[in-house]
């Protein structure tokens, strides 16, 4: 579904991805861990198109996304670390302008089911702005789901949210799943990573240091363990 | 609304929303351009120096600048702010259409400012232009003009609030190629000043009021053609759609 070998990206003189390699599989919840600034986020955006490698090869959906991003927004939905709503639409204007976007029909019909799959019916009226921060991640989540996609890319989309909001977005990721789609996801919840993801990625300092299936990757201990092992570092939740 | 509404126009509706719901911005954009042009008018009214033509020209010109440039300039800034800019462009629709949807209310309220401020004209005064093909020209390409020069400045300008300083130098070249082309005489405006866009609007109003001398819109329309179709596509490749890069 999501593949990139040897891929590598610089901001000026500061390379953060050197010369990374993933394989996303279809049908599979594929987690991308690391620090802040292991080079997560910035992978993600070259898988999406949204910045060009320096080098290295990408595929998503078997097309090169810096060239083929327009046609591969139909199956890749997308939830940005930043959001990316204008805060001045309500969440129902969010929605149906998404849909409408994605060229969706029933758009009234299929805009109240998202919001009723992401609990945000009640909010519907309420813009953008006036939402909680889980609320927000939320609709990105919905929004993301408006082009029925194949793959999600979702970047740390329960950063945020309480407890119960983390379980219910995990709950309706787990029930995408079962619907066939595909999602590759970054967070700083190793817990959830270690319970929901098939397989896992450890990045660190621009490169993959460990990836495989949870089991394959936290060897004897938990995977905590080896996030810290790895990242050498004290500051994961 | 149809499923098969093309992109910028969503993206337009969507952004006629959040201006509709942004008060200070919407007057900032309504208000301030249509008082200068009013004041305008009523200079000219008054002295009776410049010309109906070049008056109306530098209405236009007023207009284009503040509501079109400035406001449009502004607009891209707080959208790439917001991360609307990025995530729009993960919607499949074109880099042209995202630009255009975001700008085209802006010249919607530029080609509304117009109609009403010419339209006090032609009531009060019973001054209504001679030839409108040109005047359509003007407030056409004029405003096409701007929305290429907002994009272009809205590639280095990192916040709306910034707009404020960044397009100060183009927004006054703007009006004063205007300036400079109402003070001479029509026939003797060379091609070396229509390369102004303001004074090339400046021009086409004139020719549309009949001032003496000002017949030929040619040269004016395609510097403005020129302008637009030259520097669009070189703005859009050179806009940020990120606010960290």
């Amino acid at each position: 579904m999501a593949e990139s070998v040897g891929l590598r990206f610089s901001y000026g003189r500061s390379q953060v991805v050197r010369g990374v390699d993933l394989d996303v599989r279809e049908g599979e919840l594929f987690a991308l861990l690391g620090t802040n600034g292991a080079g997560k986020t910035t992978t993600l955006e070259l898988l999406l198109g949204h910045r060009r490698p320096s080098a290295g090869t990408v595929r998503v959906l078997g097309r090169d996304p810096w060239r083929d991003r327009r046609s591969l927004a139909a199956g890749v939905g997308v939830v940005l670390q930043e959001g990316g709503c204008a805060p001045e639409l309500t969440v129902a204007e969010t929605v149906r302008l998404w849909l409408r976007l994605h060229r969706r029909r029933d758009v009234v019909r299929t805009a109240g089911a998202l919001l009723e799959e992401l609990h945000l019916q009640h909010r519907a009226a309420v813009r953008v702005r006036q939402l909680s921060g889980g609320e927000g991640r939320r609709l990105d989540l919905a929004v993301a789901l408006c082009g029925d996609p194949r793959l999600l890319v979702l970047d740390e989309p329960t950063s945020g949210l309480d407890p119960q909001s983390r379980a219910h977005t995990w709950a309706v990721l787990r029930e995408r799943l079962r619907s066939g789609i595909t999602v590759l996801v970054t967070t700083h919840y190793l817990e959830e990573a270690e319970a929901l993801a098939d397989r896992v990625a450890i990045m660190h300092a621009g490169k993959v240091a460990a990836i495989g299936t949870t089991a394959e990757v936290r060897e004897s201990g938990s995977l905590a363990d080896a996030f810290h092992r790895i990242a050498g570092s004290g500051q994961l939740r | 609304m149809r499923a098969d509404v093309p992109a910028w126009l969503l993206i337009a509706a969507a952004e006629v929303t959040v201006l509709r719901r942004s008060v200070f911005s919407v007057s900032m954009a309504a208000v301030l351009p249509t008082a200068l042009g009013l004041l305008i008018l009523w200079a000219e009214q008054d002295t009776g120096r410049a010309g109906w033509g070049a008056a109306a020209g530098l209405v236009l010109v007023t207009l284009t600048a503040f509501t079109a440039y400035v406001g449009g300039t502004t607009t891209l800034a707080a959208r790439r702010q917001q991360f609307v800019l990025k995530r729009l462009r993960m919607s499949g629709a074109s880099d042209t259409a995202i630009v255009a949807g975001m700008l085209a209310p802006l010249a919607l309220l530029t080609g509304l400012q117009t109609v009403v401020l010419f339209g006090i004209l032609a009531a009060v005064d019973g001054l209504a232009p001679v030839r409108p093909v040109p005047l359509l020209a003007a407030v056409g390409l004029g405003t096409l003009v701007a929305g290429t020069l907002a994009v272009l400045t809205a590639g280095f300008t990192a916040t709306p609030e910034l707009a404020q300083l960044t397009t100060s130098p183009i927004a006054l070249a703007f009006v004063g190629g205007g300036l400079w082309a109402a003070r001479i005489p029509a026939e003797q405006v060379s091609w070396a000043m229509l390369a102004l866009p303001g004074a090339a609007v400046t021009q086409l109003a004139r020719i549309a009021w009949r001032e003496p001398g000002a017949t030929d819109p040619a040269g004016a329309v395609l510097a403005l053609v020129l302008l637009a179709v030259v520097a669009m596509p070189l703005a859009i490749r050179q806009l940020s759609w990120d606010p960290r890069r």
